[in-house]
């Protein structure tokens, strides 16, 4: 799951200074259970925006980050569209891009993508991946160091940890190297930690992602 | 243990007990005062770790510092790495440096957090850990360079900061052999000033087989001891040492005055400490944090 917070009103009121005709994009997906560009926020925003612009359209998207289902969707909204001055687009940074390349407009984005995260319970998202394109999540127990140690290590612990707790953010919350011994230890795979772990290989993120499926 | 290459670790290869100091760079403007103080260490202490943005602050590097007090004071730096701000061939371009000024000991540690330290917006790094990094400076110093071939240094004795988390003792033996694998010949505790954790420590590394060097940080007003419990949680002054500088902080004498009670009674801490540290076994030396003071005379 993509995990958004809306922007402040204020941000997205001066990124729509100067255009008057509007078209509102949403996600079914990600953004609706994030409850930041669902229908239902869709509508919230309309009522805030109403009085000052000129609101075209709208639209939830099922998955705005899927060109395809883009493109099928927005047919319905395809005048509004044309003739809108910008589009305010409530969904990840993928949806946005997805649906400037689909329409060529100004478009406003209405959200800040936070993380790729766990959903324990609507309003409870946890960062739980990096994306880091090369998985150890086997070696720790299926908890991982990359995304939930501030500090990424893949080693073990820092030297600050202190009972457990991680240093950041004031010894508070747990350190996950402390997570991943505790879980490794139940599962009887200690030894998996005692190996030493490679430096990670930097390329695997240091340009665009691709993959285009070749035969 | 790996070829030595200074003689602070020849000393403690021989089972001898060593006095360090460590200066913080604590600067953005000038070494003069941090030489000034290693000056004053000359002939008390075998060698002098140099520590850099201590506390995750903004301030000189400490390669210069390091260079200057071996050619101008005769005394034998060890650099102080870490891995929060520098990727790999930033800290390489570093280390490279380091050998070609004729540096030969090298300690390594993660690095506090950018969120602890002043410049919060800061990127953290991080991207080789510090058993990586004891494990690529190996590498370079026995002439295998790492991905891309990087040409051999004059050789790096490497130490390592150990930490003392009590809830899981394995994890942190773990650890240990993990950097005493990986090329550490030392490691150097984050401050103590309790015999009993240096003792649990000891009893850890003496187990694993590497000399363990204590470090004492001397607290020159409340304010320090606080800000470093921000950054180290267990390093925490006994309390009635605390209350006896927060006393003289709040007596009527002249600061200088107050500056050398505070310094007497640090001393007296240290002499403490430092003899019950030498009793205790796997404790191979004392590493005194000198910066804050002219002059704390190291226990001989």
């Amino acid at each position: 799951m993509i995990i958004t917070v809306q922007k402040p009103l204020e941000e997205i009121m001066k990124m729509l200074e100067g255009y008057d005709k509007i078209v509102i994009i949403g996600c079914n997906t990600c953004a609706a259970l994030c409850q930041t560009g669902g229908e239902e926020e869709i509508k919230e925003i309309v009522e805030k925006l109403k009085d000052e612009k000129q609101i075209m359209g709208t639209i939830a998207v099922e998955t705005p980050c899927d060109v395809r289902i883009s493109k099928r969707d927005l047919r319905a909204l395809n005048k509004q569209i044309e003739e809108a001055d910008a589009i305010l687009a409530m969904a990840c940074g993928v949806g946005v891009q997805s649906i400037a390349d689909l329409t060529k407009k100004n478009v406003v984005p209405a959200l800040d993508t936070k993380f790729l995260g766990m959903v324990e319970r609507v309003g409870r998202f946890y960062e739980r991946c990096r994306m880091c394109g090369s998985c150890t999540l086997f070696d720790t127990g299926g908890i991982c160091a990359i995304s939930r140690c501030p500090k990424g290590l893949l080693n073990g612990p820092c030297e600050t940890v202190s009972n457990g707790k991680c240093e950041v953010g004031g010894w508070k919350d747990d350190c996950v190297w402390a997570l991943i011994w505790d879980r490794v230890n139940q599962l009887g795979r200690v030894d998996s930690l005692k190996k030493y772990q490679p430096e990670r290989d930097g390329s695997l993120k240091a340009t665009l992602g691709e993959l285009v499926w070749t035969e | 243990m790996p070829k030595v290459s200074s003689s602070v670790v020849a000393k403690l290869k021989d089972g001898k007990f060593v006095t360090v100091a460590e200066l913080e760079v604590n600067s953005q403007t000038s070494i003069e005062k941090l030489l000034d103080r290693a000056k004053s260490l000359q002939n008390s202490v075998d060698s002098v770790i140099v520590s850099r943005d201590p506390k995750s602050s903004l301030y000189l590097n400490n390669l210069i510092p390091c260079f200057m007090m071996k050619e101008k004071l005769k005394l034998e730096p060890i650099y102080s790495a870490d891995t929060r701000d520098k990727n790999r061939l930033g800290l390489f371009s570093d280390i490279l440096t380091a050998s070609q000024l004729g540096l030969t000991n090298i300690i390594v540690s993660t690095g506090i957090h950018t969120t602890t330290g002043t410049y919060i917006k800061a990127k953290p790094v991080f991207d080789v850990d510090a058993v990586q990094l004891i494990t690529m400076i190996r590498d370079v110093t026995n002439g295998k360079g790492f991905s891309g071939g990087v040409p051999k240094t004059t050789g790096f004795d490497i130490g390592a900061v150990v930490g003392f988390d009590h809830s899981r003792p394995e994890m942190e033996e773990m650890m240990i052999q993990k950097k005493k694998d990986a090329g550490a010949s030392y490691l150097v505790t984050l401050p103590i000033y309790e015999s009993e954790k240096a003792k649990m420590i000891a009893n850890r590394t003496s187990k694993i087989g590497i000399p363990l060097v204590v470090t004492i940080y001397p607290i020159d007003s409340v304010e320090t001891a606080n800000s470093l419990g921000k950054v180290f949680a267990d390093a925490k002054p006994p309390e009635d040492f605390l209350n006896r500088v927060r006393e003289i902080e709040k007596g009527p004498t002249k600061a200088e005055t107050k500056n050398k009670e505070i310094s007497n009674v640090n001393r007296n801490l240290i002499d403490v400490l430092v003899k019950e540290l030498k009793t205790i076994k796997g404790v191979s030396g004392c590493n005194i944090v000198s910066t804050k003071f002219d002059v704390i005379k190291v226990p001989s």
